[in-house]
């Protein structure tokens, strides 16, 4: 069992890389409206990760034919490094827990 | 030229299962940006394809039915069946008889592959390297396969005598090796 990785940026939290990975795993896009759904139970700001910690990175926008919002996930080398660290790419059953 | 039946073809029946959901899968090409079809339409838009996509893309939840219809938009009973497909499939665990909750068996190859698809979509869609990278790291430390090549040498002088005590000149031979190796396995090059 390894140790809990200790990440540069400390706005980033295990859910909020677990969030990432459900998005990119989703292809990259989801709508606002499912994100909301999924992630409010667990805390997770969605749109202040994107003004935030993922400035740049991640994005809210409007879907100009049915005028829905959706989540799009840009960066995803960034995405990929910060699952790499939280061993998030495949997890499994052998990786930590938080505890 | 001489010719000669190797073999015959008959009429066979084949049963075909009528998918179901009801969204057309789009066009590839068309606007993807904005589709939420699961593994951009490689298995329709059903609903275990919807279920499937949902519990590869987050495998540490706790899945109640009620969850599932909400995240994918589909009916309690269509939800219900493909639960019960998946968790004959070894792919989900079920605990609770009237009202189930589900993980992930996060344990089965099925599961791992499921999860490199989802990559290897996205990568298919874009420029991303998202499948390699994963499969990579899961190498690494699943596996425990880490690669590498390792070359030992060693350089002595020696001098040559004959019988009666004269020596020759100083030489330096060398040898060396060059091993290719896995973590456990070392073969010799």
């Amino acid at each position: 069992m390894t140790s809990a990785p200790v990440h540069e940026d400390e706005e980033i939290t295990l859910e909020i890389v677990r969030f990432l990975a459900w998005l990119k795993k989703r292809g990259r896009s989801v709508k606002l409206k499912i994100c909301h759904l999924k992630w409010d139970p667990k805390d997770i700001p969605i749109e202040d990760i994107c003004r935030k910690s993922a400035r740049g990175r991640m994005h809210v926008r409007r879907n100009p034919s049915t005028g829905d919002k959706w989540v799009i996930l840009d960066d995803l080398v960034w995405a990929d490094n910060l699952m790499i660290d939280y061993g998030e790419e495949v997890p499994h059953h052998r990786h930590w827990k938080e505890l | 030229m001489d010719t000669e039946n190797i073999f015959t073809v008959q009429q066979i029946h084949v049963c075909v299962t009528r998918m179901t959901g009801d969204t057309p899968v789009p066009v590839p090409g068309s606007d993807r940006e904005f589709s939420d079809v699961p593994y951009a339409g490689l298995f329709g838009d059903t609903v275990i394809a919807r279920v499937v996509e949902e519990i590869i893309a987050d495998p540490h939840s706790v899945y109640h039915p009620k969850d599932l219809e909400d995240l994918t938009e589909n009916s309690a009973p269509r939800i219900r069946e493909a639960l019960v497909t998946l968790t004959k499939f070894g792919l989900l665990k079920s605990s609770g008889k009237k009202h189930p909750a589900y993980v992930v068996d996060k344990s089965k190859k099925t599961f791992v592959a499921l999860t490199l698809l989802a990559y290897a979509v996205l990568d298919d869609k874009g420029t991303s390297d998202c499948m390699n990278t994963a499969i990579r790291h899961y190498s690494e430390t699943t596996l425990n396969i880490d690669q590498g090549i390792c070359a030992v040498a060693v350089s002595a002088p020696y001098r040559i005598s004959d019988q009666k005590g004269i020596t020759g000149s100083v030489h330096t031979v060398s040898t060396g090796n060059a091993y290719s190796y896995q973590t456990s396995i070392i073969t010799e090059g």
